[in-house]
């Protein structure tokens, strides 16, 4: 079920129905109930992956916080000398649990979505011994949002260990968040913590906060149906007939998907995030106007805000904080007397594990792993060049005024503008093509495939400027939909209008434009 | 708290720390900053620093870094 | 105080829908007008028949682009003086193409619907031979959403018209009852050249009914039973996209709904008279010339005449004028050209 069609539309209205009606005690149940249909009618049978990552889950949650409880009281009973033992002991049983629970639910992930690319690399490997394809390809069925639901798993199993939440006991409520149906198709990333507490609220029905996350799904609709689809739509000719790309051509195109990647997934995220706020929960944020920022560490403080938090707690902060890093920290320390580069290193170190796994999370190719590794090298440099930009900076006389804000600004875009084409690109020799192929090619032949017809030129430029504006806004930290609930219903009226009329007759759907699905429910 | 101020000096240098009590909110320590620091503090105060002790509480100001060593010192 | 509160608010509730009809009612409209206008478009055929007299048409041929380049109305009033029509465009879907059929029940009353079956067959895109049941539940969805979408657009048709939102006109804007244009061709596509086929089909991988087809025919034949109307389901002579895996597949829905199956693919040259691919057809076998749609509608005549059931209606003089000028407009330009 695509969250921009009308039968979804239809069964959240149906759902919230349903909600309002029934007593408070059980309106999580409702939720459930949805949420389980919801990923029935879109993966089917598959639904049984789901479920046996939710019971790794619930088990492994039970388990730990078991051994966390023994240990509290056995410490008390133990005189001083065997606490510390009994401590150690203890933490590395409770390690190794956290690890086969975590590990297990990770490896049906891999299992499921990279078993491929894993046989690739082994085939090319037997391949430089004469061996032909040890390992066939398999076609294989993903369930909805498993990249998704097996992180919010794992991140559930950790917090539980770390002493942040109580395991749950009643397994249908660890099965609603796992499954819970606006997170799970995109995103955001929840904590169990902050989805348990709303859950167990009881939500009374609040017209004004209801019509005003109406109104946030209708942004959200507009942004994914008249921009991004549009966007998709004029672009999609563009790789597959343009042979020499042309700088200004590639550029344009390049600017244009960039947009489309944003309209598409922060539109995608405003109607579940809407959705999800009709029942009075309120999901993660994941996006916060990431064009208006001035460097790529803020960029990804702005854009898949989630992604980020969930790889700086689970995989960055662990391996920062692990054994492990601590060799390789006093290896540094030996072997260096630089204390600039005896604190960089091992900090770069960890962040390698990071930005693998976000390259990695996005797909299971190599593309995929250089582009977290594309950010990951531009940051480290960044970091180490500091110092002599802020030298160059001070003898320049350089203030930090608007002017070298908005440099700022436009070399981070240019920065992620790149990615996002290595992002687009089929395989990393594609992108190098391009590029090689437009570097001083100032002819403009492909220009015909880059540049919209005149109503879908205007149609985008009125959106990007409409987006823009609101961003505008929200930088100054105005919370729109809380000002359209507080002023007179008349503007929200005009704003529901305009959104769903744009939609209606402007929206890039139906059998001219074929089907644009969500960019990043593929993930 | 001079050894912390030094750590701190080499991390991010020209930063007066004292004055701040709002140095993770106000983004003067990024958490690679942190995680430099951690590395740091773990070795000069030999103390084990938890993820749960990552929170922002514990580092916004001196005042505050020095209360969760001394806390974990005590610990062990 | 809590129930003047909720009340206030229902009050809103319908305000706010009172707008939102009104403002579906006129953007339909100007879309409507838009698409009368437009000389190409995907629902002007629909639009057309309002330039027809009510319950002036006895035949009715729908399906996607094969049917417009299978049947020249103006031939079968030329020779029997029967009155038919043909509604089509490509990569027609069954809910569209059931809807479409119902607006047009609205002001017509055909005895015979054809309904050309190439749209609602076709590879399906089966990864694991629905061991999952993902094609199951795709499909129950799908039926869903194209209901939600085909009863809305039935009403208030601003998702199905909005592609010609593009070329709109500031009149548009301002004309209250459209006026829709006179069709000489009566939804016949004209193709002119001859191209003969080169190339043999290849075979597709699971053939299957696609997008709810057996749903939509069933809920035709539905229709046309409530308006006292024939469906035959026909096949027309095509090179490019025939099977006889396909043939089976519509033989066994025929057989299911009980109807009529004729299919101009097997025994063509016993069914269609003098029928040659190399000069029948204008793109190598997808679409059929203006010579191969004159033999097909040659066979499409045989089968309504031989059908006991059928017997054209007598209409007014004012409706045979209009189809004598029409047809006569219409054979004036073919030979012109």
């Amino acid at each position: 079920m695509e969250i921009t069609t009308l039968v979804f539309l239809a069964f959240v209205g149906v759902s919230c129905l349903v909600y309002y009606i029934v007593p408070k005690k059980i309106q999580w149940c409702v939720l459930l109930v949805a949420s389980l249909l919801f990923f029935v009618f879109s993966s089917a049978l598959l639904t049984i992956y789901m479920l046996i990552t939710t019971g790794i889950t619930y088990a492994g949650a039970l388990i730990i916080q078991k051994n966390r409880d023994l240990f509290v009281i056995k410490k008390k009973e133990l005189p001083k000398e065997e606490r510390k033992s009994y401590k150690q002991k203890s933490k590395k049983r409770q390690k190794i649990l956290v690890a086969i629970f975590s590990v297990s639910v990770i490896a049906i992930l891999v299992a499921l979505k990279y078993c491929n690319f894993l046989g690739d690399i082994v085939n090319s490997v037997a391949g430089m011994f004469a061996l032909n394809k040890l390992i066939p390809e398999f076609n294989i069925l993903l369930p909805l949002g498993i990249s998704y639901y097996t992180l919010m798993s794992v991140s559930y199993i950790v917090d539980v260990h770390r002493g942040l939440i109580v395991a749950e006991r009643n397994p249908f409520r660890v099965l609603l968040f796992v499954s819970y149906f606006p997170h799970i198709v995109e995103g955001p990333f929840d904590r169990y913590k902050d989805l348990d507490k709303q859950f167990r609220t009881p939500h009374k029905f609040d017209y004004e906060k209801f019509t005003g996350s109406i109104v946030l799904i209708m942004f959200g609709l507009y942004k994914k149906l008249v921009i991004a689809d549009r966007i998709g739509f004029v672009l999609s000719d563009y790789f597959d007939n343009v042979t020499e790309n042309s700088m200004l051509g590639l550029s344009i195109v390049t600017v244009l998907y960039t947009f489309q990647l944003y309209m598409d997934f922060s539109g995608c995220i405003d109607i579940v995030s809407g959705v999800s706020e009709l029942f009075g929960v309120r999901v993660a944020q994941n996006f916060r106007q990431p064009f208006f920022s001035k460097s790529i560490n803020e960029f990804w403080r702005r854009w898949h805000i989630t992604l980020g938090l969930w790889l700086k707690e689970y995989v960055f902060y662990p391996i920062t904080l692990s054994g492990h890093f601590k060799k390789v920290n006093q290896f540094v320390r030996k072997h260096t007397k630089n204390k600039t580069l005896s604190t960089f290193v091992p900090a770069a170190y960890s962040l390698f594990f990071v930005w693998f796994c976000n390259g990695l999370w996005h797909g299971a190719s190599i593309k995929f792993i250089l582009y977290g590794l594309y950010y990951y090298v531009l940051m480290m440099i960044g970091q180490l060049l500091t110092p002599l930009f802020n030298f160059i900076k001070n003898k320049l006389h350089i203030k930090n005024g608007r002017i070298f804000r908005s440099f700022q600004i436009l070399r981070t875009f240019f920065i992620v503008n790149i990615g996002m084409l290595l992002f687009k690109s089929a395989t990393v020799s594609d992108f190098l093509g391009y590029l090689s192929s437009a570097l001083f090619n100032l002819k403009g032949s492909d220009l015909a495939w880059a540049i919209p017809g005149n109503f879908d030129l205007i149609i985008i430029l009125i959106g990007l400027l409409l987006v823009s504006v609101v961003g505008v806004i929200k930088e100054k930290g105005i919370n729109i939909i809380q000002v359209l609930n507080t002023k007179i219903f008349i503007i929200k009226w005009i704003a529901i209008l305009f959104l769903l009329f744009s939609v209606l007759l402007t929206g890039a759907f139906g059998v001219e434009y074929g089907e644009m699905a969500a960019i990043y429910a593929q993930f | 708290m001079e050894k912390l101020l030094e750590i701190l000096a080499i991390i991010k240098p020209g930063v007066d720390f004292t004055k701040s009590s709002s140095i993770v909110d106000d983004g003067i320590l990024d958490s690679m900053d942190i995680a430099r620091l951690v590395g740091e503090i773990g070795d000069e105060f030999d103390v084990e620093i938890e993820v749960t002790d990552l929170v922002p509480e514990n580092f916004n100001s001196i005042d505050a870094i020095m209360k969760m060593i001394e806390r974990l010192e005590d610990e062990d | 105080m809590e129930v003047k509160k909720h009340v206030l608010h229902i009050l809103r509730f319908l305000c706010f829908m009172l707008i939102v009809t009104i403002l579906l009612c006129y953007f339909s409209n100007v879309l409507k007008v838009n698409e009368i206008r437009s000389s190409t478009g995907r629902n002007q055929v629909v639009q057309e028949f309002n330039a027809e007299y009510k319950d002036s048409i006895d035949v009715l041929l729908a399906g996607d682009s094969t049917s417009l380049n299978s049947f020249v109305p103006a031939k079968l009033w030329k020779d029997e003086k029967i009155t038919s029509y043909a509604l089509g465009y490509g990569y027609a879907y069954p809910s569209e193409i059931y809807f479409d059929i119902k607006k047009i029940f609205e002001r017509q009353k055909p005895k015979i619907l054809l309904l050309e079956v190439s749209f609602m067959v076709g590879e399906l895109e089966v990864i694991d031979n629905n061991l999952y049941c993902q094609d199951t539940v795709n499909g129950l969805v799908d039926y869903f959403n194209d209901e939600l979408l085909g009863n809305i657009n039935y009403i208030f048709p601003v998702m199905k018209y909005k592609s010609s939102f593009k070329d709109k006109t500031l009149g548009d804007m301002f004309t209250i009852k459209p006026k829709a244009l006179n069709n000489i061709y009566k939804g016949y596509s004209i193709k002119k050249n001859v191209l003969a086929p080169s190339e043999k089909l290849k075979p597709e991988k699971n053939t299957d009914l696609i997008n709810n087809g057996e749903i939509y025919t069933r809920k035709i034949k539905n229709l046309c039973e409530k308006n006292n109307c024939k469906m035959i389901l026909i096949f027309a002579p095509q090179i490019a996209c025939w099977t006889e895996v396909k043939h089976n597949i519509i033989l066994n829905l025929s057989e299911k709904l009980g109807v009529e199956f004729v299919d101009y693919n097997v025994n063509t040259d016993k069914l269609i008279k003098n029928f040659s691919w190399n000069t029948d057809t204008a793109d190598g076998g997808t679409h059929l010339n203006y010579s191969g749609a004159t033999k097909v509608t040659n066979a499409i005549k045989n089968l309504i005449l031989n059908d006991d059931s059928f017997c054209k209606s007598s209409f007014d003089q004012k409706i045979i004028k209009k189809w004598n000028k029409d047809s006569e407009d219409f054979f004036r330009e073919m030979e012109g050209n």
